[in-house]
């Protein structure tokens, strides 16, 4: 299931860079990075709650399975996961910020979604930071609510985006630009002399 | 070359499902994995 989420959050950023670069190629590149960097710590920590699952396997089949070696292992390993969640979370929020961005400004989706989107941004990253510095911790209660007005903004999103697409205007008016992915106009012709 | 309203559309729509299978695959995984391994959902 991590998996899946590691995979298919690199897979939005990367479907939606032809129409963002259209607009701000430099805003449609950070935000594929952003999200490719968070799948990979997002594989990261599904990889860490397997070796768990690995670890609790030799503890039950071991002489001693109460030994300070397994739990300072298993410790060791939810440390792992936990802070490459984190990590994880910590890049979607900022690459989630760079297209929300260009959301906003280009008004491919309309205003309150992207606005809304936006401030779901802001709130998420601060509850990210606060566990980071240990203000709350990790899966608080503080923290689960600050992340549910970008959660449902993802669903509103999402079906908004099957349902209705993007705007039509904004979509047309964006100048075509070089880059991967995106395919240039022809240019017109030159007058024969 | 494809018409880019046409692109548009399609694009949006795999994005609109991707989006949808990120968010709930997140969500579920958090929920399941923070209850085995805290006893708490």
């Amino acid at each position: 299931m991590e998996l899946l989420a590691a995979f298919s959050s690199a897979a939005i950023a990367i479907s939606l860079y032809p129409v963002l670069a259209r607009h701000r190629p430099g805003l449609a590149l950070g935000s594929v990075g952003f999200r490719l960097i968070e799948g990979m710590l997002y594989a990261v920590s599904a990889i860490g709650a397997l070796l768990l699952v690995t670890l609790s396997q030799q503890a039950a089949s071991a002489k001693a399975p109460l030994s300070p070696y397994f739990s300072a292992t298993g410790a060791l390993l939810r440390a792992l996961r936990d802070q490459a969640t984190l990590a994880g979370v910590l890049a979607f929020y900022t690459g989630a910020l760079m297209y929300y961005w260009i959301f906003f400004q280009t008004g491919l989706v309309p205003r309150w979604l992207s606005g809304w989107g936006l401030a779901g941004v802001v709130l998420g990253f601060t509850a990210a930071i606060l566990v980071l510095f240990r203000v709350t911790g990790y899966m608080s209660t503080l923290q689960v609510l600050f992340n549910v007005p970008i959660a449902v903004n993802e669903m509103v999103l999402a079906v908004w985006l099957i349902v209705r697409g993007f705007s039509s205007a904004a979509t047309d008016s964006g100048l075509p630009v070089s880059g991967p992915g995106v395919t240039r106009a022809a240019p017109a012709p030159a007058p024969m002399p | 070359m494809r018409d880019p309203a046409e692109s548009g559309k399609v694009i949006a729509k795999v994005a609109g499902v991707l989006f949808i299978t990120a968010t709930a695959a997140s969500l579920l995984s958090t929920s399941l994995l923070n209850h085995v391994l805290n006893g708490s959902g």
